[in-house]
């Protein structure tokens, strides 16, 4: 059961949320390392319709993005503990396209203290916007319900 | 230096980064000091690149910049110790600007604890999306702020 986390804890968990944007938007796949587990599962949009399984499956996508990728920004942080003691984050993040237009949406971590520091175990992310007008955005109830293997 | 820093020195580089925004867009020229040292230097990529020496020339540049450049935001900041002893800090930007759109990119720091708390003593902005002219620097030149085990400050509570 985790404690509510310290301030050196969420300094570490924000650290951590700060540095997806300069490892992946760089392709630097040997940083991953420092933002998510070994066994990170990496799910992307409502459905979810992505699924990476494992640092290796992700880094693989990291590397064959193309140039008109987004950049990413992560920002708003809420931290909470979930029911079974897992320390959870809900972000948004803005991304900036090659062309100077943004999306935005959430990353909803599920976060594990390793030996090296708080890593990304969890990560679900759904956009928001662009969306059709009049569509009202999508998300999940937070803390997430997600059970782990292990 | 240990790669140890407290939570309340994270805090405080942190405090000093956004001090930056509020200070630089706002024309507060008396209070740039809460985000630079008396001896930093600021540097720009952007077209044929600039560096401005010193708090003073910062003030100059800041009292002499046109009424519609752009706000800053900055975010996902990562700190960094290196073998130097350096304290480094890696930061995205976004530069809102007076038409609605935005330009966004990097900042790249090195900060140091003085009597006042901590500052910004380098800069050197780099932009990255949308692509502008800019110089390119080398990967040897950013090599200290690439983020590796050995680097990555560690919090601690005290």
């Amino acid at each position: 059961m985790t404690t509510h986390p310290t301030p050196a804890d969420l300094a570490a968990i924000h650290q951590t949320l700060a540095l997806f944007a300069h490892v992946f938007d760089n392709r630097d796949v040997d940083g991953l390392g420092l933002v998510f587990t070994d066994d990170v599962v990496v799910e992307s949009g409502p459905g979810p319709n992505r699924t990476y399984r494992g640092i290796a499956e992700f880094a693989a996508y990291a590397r064959g993005l193309s140039d008109a990728a987004p950049d990413h920004h992560t920002l708003n942080t809420a931290v909470a503990v979930d029911g079974q003691g897992r320390v959870q984050t809900r972000s948004r993040y803005i991304g900036v396209k090659p062309d100077g237009r943004l999306t935005s949406g959430e990353f909803l971590d599920i976060f594990e203290r390793t030996p090296e520091g708080w890593r990304i175990r969890y990560r679900r992310s759904i956009q928001r916007t662009p969306r059709p007008e009049g569509q009202v955005a999508f998300t999940v109830d937070f803390p997430l319900t997600k059970e782990l293997d292990g | 230096m240990t790669r140890v820093l407290t939570a309340a020195d994270i805090a405080g580089i942190h405090q000093a980064l956004a001090q930056f925004a509020h200070t630089f867009d706002n024309d507060d020229i008396d209070s740039l000091g809460e985000a630079f040292s008396t001896d930093v230097t600021v540097e720009n990529t952007i077209g044929a690149g600039y560096s401005v020496p010193g708090l003073a020339a910062a003030a100059a540049f800041t009292r002499r910049r046109r009424p519609d450049t752009p706000d800053h935001q900055t975010h996902d900041s990562v700190v960094l110790v290196g073998d130097d002893d350096k304290v480094r800090v890696r930061s995205r930007y976004i530069a809102t600007l007076v038409d609605g759109t935005v330009h966004a990119g990097d900042y790249f720091d090195e900060v140091e604890r003085t009597d006042d708390g901590w500052r910004i003593t380098y800069r050197i902005s780099v932009p990255r999306n949308p692509p502008l002219t800019a110089v390119k620097l080398s990967d040897e030149f950013l090599e200290p702020w690439r983020p590796t085990p050995g680097r990555l400050a560690v919090p601690a509570e005290e």
